[in-house]
């Protein structure tokens, strides 16, 4: 059975205009699991806060509107692109209103044992929308699949250690877009990944809706920095599932600023032992931006460490969240788990809901949480008056020293001077 | 350089001084010795213009000025330098991006152009050379990590930066071994001139041994009991505190 709502209606007619155009539009085994995908879509509708995990995040600002997929414009401006890029070589995919833009995509002088590829030129499109898992929580997941206009496929062969990072910069457009990645680190291999979702210049509303299917083999290495910085209109909603092999170690940095509504939900399962997994985000909501990062870390072997760092500045009206799910199954014992969500609520109407789950089964494991919440230091801030810092800059320069903190998880460099260069620009407004 | 009249001070309500008066003129050191609990910190942090250090009577006159009305930040453009009891952890900021924001700060109140990193970098390092500091310092987070006698070295090397021309020291021996008494100590000295000043506030007389002060004041109950030449501050370590605040009294 499924629910006639204006925005399923929508999205069902998009759908139906587009689905021969998408990628492997013209394979059964394609169309037939896109099919599957949107069906199950269309049972449960859009989440909403009687599913535990999207309590306090509300997606009804999607429904004032209907959602039409945008048409194939390609097409960007230099400088805009150039004012987000990373600035060293690096294997780039531009997206642009959810198609590769080929013109200024970089994919030339890929080594041996690399496959870097847009969804869309892909051969392996069953492979990437993957099994439909239907879950009333994880829903947009299948919208995804069903939707999925392009991404990135990455194939990395064992042993091989990528020599640039990965790049993917996609502009939003006033319409809904669904990138699809799929990534495949094989044993030993390593790789950097940047994901990078911009509004394009666009004033109006966007809803983009990501998905990244992530898989580390025995050893390998992924760096991956996600930042997402959109309009104070638009949607994004991302769901991400990583799993980390034997020996494999993932660090994530999800940097977050803003949007009507922007979530980030990140699952990420150790699927061998003695693995490590560090997970930072920082969010700066201003304006009446929602921020969401929900992660759920499924601790199913022994030995392995993970470590969960997240820090909000909220100002204005903005609203922070921050679901912190970790789950320790009987067996993984000598697990070592710890999260810390920081929060700086800089305004009387700022809010943050910060939220540990935990749920150990193991008896012999390492886990803590914490959370704090508050204003700036006085004390920090007149030690820095005390030497001649104006308060505005003082405040610029302790929220500069409370984010860093998130940045410095990256390795040292491009990608970390990219990163902070990226925040401090972002926090110019908020020091005021 | 500095004129401190008839000073009333409470902190949360509760009287803390009680009508100092205390003139140091350009180019003189001055001790503030006393008990615990004497008001030499309180002195201190109202003399930086801390928030909640509230003025209830009297005045301070800086250059002839009213610091009364003027924020931390404007005293310390001013010429004004407190070295902190407890310097505070900064996570996050690397002493250099906060010492040169400091010192362009101060600069541009003077008029004088922006110290570009080159030579800000440059004179850092000569500083950190005389203080015996390691260069790691300047891209470590301020203060952040750094054990008692760092943190102490370091607002000493802040104050040899921003070059003020009134510094007060407050207790800056504390937690300072002989020989980190002695570097800190050549590093106020070095600064001594016939146009700055200094008030150095302490417990002991053991840091007056080094930077030698032509004045000795003793608060107690918020008020300067007695003052006198450096040989009070013997005195005061003969006979302790007890005698000299009865004596007084």
């Amino acid at each position: 059975m499924s629910i006639a709502t204006p925005l399923i209606d929508s999205v069902t007619a998009s759908y139906q205009a587009v689905a021969d155009s998408l990628p492997g539009g013209r394979q059964v085994e394609v169309t037939s699991r896109r099919q599957m995908a949107l069906d199950a879509f269309r049972r449960h509708g859009l989440p909403d806060h009687r599913i535990e995990s999207w309590k306090f995040t509300s997606l009804t600002g999607l429904e004032k509107q209907s959602w039409g997929i945008p048409a194939n414009e390609g097409g960007i401006d230099a400088a805009l692109l150039q004012a987000v890029s990373l600035g060293i070589e690096t294997y780039r995919l531009v997206f642009v209103n959810g198609r590769l833009d080929p013109a200024v995509s970089k994919l030339a002088g890929l080594p041996d044992g690399v496959v870097i590829e847009a969804l869309s030129q892909s051969q392996d499109v069953a492979d990437a929308l993957g099994d439909v898992v239907e879950a009333r929580d994880t829903v947009l997941g299948s919208l995804n699949a069903a939707l999925a206009s392009d991404g990135l496929v990455l194939r990395i062969a064992d042993g091989v250690v990528l020599d640039r990072p990965v790049e993917i910069v996609a502009f939003g457009a006033p319409g809904l877009v669904n990138l699809r990645h799929a990534l495949h680190l094989g044993h030993g291999a390593e790789a950097v990944l940047v994901e990078s979702y911009r509004d394009g210049g666009f004033a109006e509303s966007g809803w983009n809706n990501i998905f990244a299917g992530i898989r580390l083999r025995v050893g390998a290495r992924l760096t991956h920095l996600r930042i997402q910085d959109e309009n104070a209109k638009s949607f994004h909603a991302a769901l991400g599932r990583v799993s980390v092999g034997e020996g494999a170690r993932y660090q994530h940095v999800s940097l977050q600023t803003g949007g009507a509504v922007a979530r980030h939900e990140l699952h990420v399962e150790f699927a061998g032992s003695r693995a490590e997994v560090d997970l930072r985000g920082l969010v700066l909501a201003r304006g009446t931006a929602h921020i969401d990062h929900t992660l759920r870390l499924h601790h199913a072997q022994p030995h392995c460490n993970s470590n969960q760092l997240f820090k909000h500045v909220v100002d204005d009206r903005g609203h922070a969240v921050f679901q912190g799910g970790i789950r320790v199954a009987p067996h993984a014992q000598k697990t070592d788990a710890q999260q810390l969500s920081r929060t700086l609520l800089l305004a009387d109407r700022a809010q943050i809901d910060t939220k540990p789950e935990l749920e150990i089964l193991a008896d012999d494991v390492k886990c803590s949480h914490g959370a704090s919440i508050g204003d700036l230091d006085s004390q920090q801030l007149f030690y820095m008056r005390a030497r001649g810092l104006g308060q505005d800059e003082a405040r610029r320069l302790l929220l500069s020293g409370f984010a860093y903190e998130i940045v410095e998880a990256l390795p040292e460099g491009a990608l970390r001077d990219f990163a902070d260069a990226f925040v401090e620009d972002r926090l110019k407004g908020d020091a005021a | 350089m500095l004129e401190i009249k008839n000073l009333h001070a409470t902190v949360d309500g509760k009287k803390i001084l009680n009508g100092i008066d205390l003139t140091i003129k350009a180019g003189e050191v001055h001790a503030i010795m006393g008990p615990n609990g004497s008001g030499k910190s309180t002195l201190s942090y109202v003399l930086a213009g801390r928030e909640g250090y509230e003025v209830t009577e009297g005045d301070i006159l800086f250059k002839g000025r009213s610091l009364l009305g003027l924020e931390p930040e404007e005293r310390a453009r001013e010429g004004i330098f407190l070295a902190f009891q407890y310097p505070v952890e900064i996570p996050g900021v690397a002493n250099a991006t906060f010492l040169r924001s400091a010192v362009n700060a101060v600069r541009k109140h003077r008029g004088l152009a922006d110290m570009d990193a080159m030579t800000f970098l440059k004179t850092a390092k000569a500083k950190m050379k005389e203080l015996q500091m390691d260069e790691k310092f300047l891209q470590r987070a301020v203060n952040q990590g750094f054990s008692g006698g760092e943190k102490k070295r370091n607002e000493v090397f802040q104050m040899a930066m921003l070059e003020p021309v009134m510094a007060i020291l407050d207790e800056t021996d504390s937690g300072l071994d002989i020989d980190a008494l002695r570097i800190v100590a050549e590093g106020v000295n070095a600064l001594r001139s016939p146009e700055r000043s200094a008030l150095v506030i302490t417990h002991y007389q053991r840091l007056l041994e080094y930077i030698v002060p032509d004045f000795v004041h003793v608060l107690a109950g918020g008020r300067i009991v007695k003052s006198g030449g450096k040989d009070l501050a013997h005195e005061l370590e003969a006979k302790g505190y007890a005698d000299i605040v009865a004596d007084a009294a």
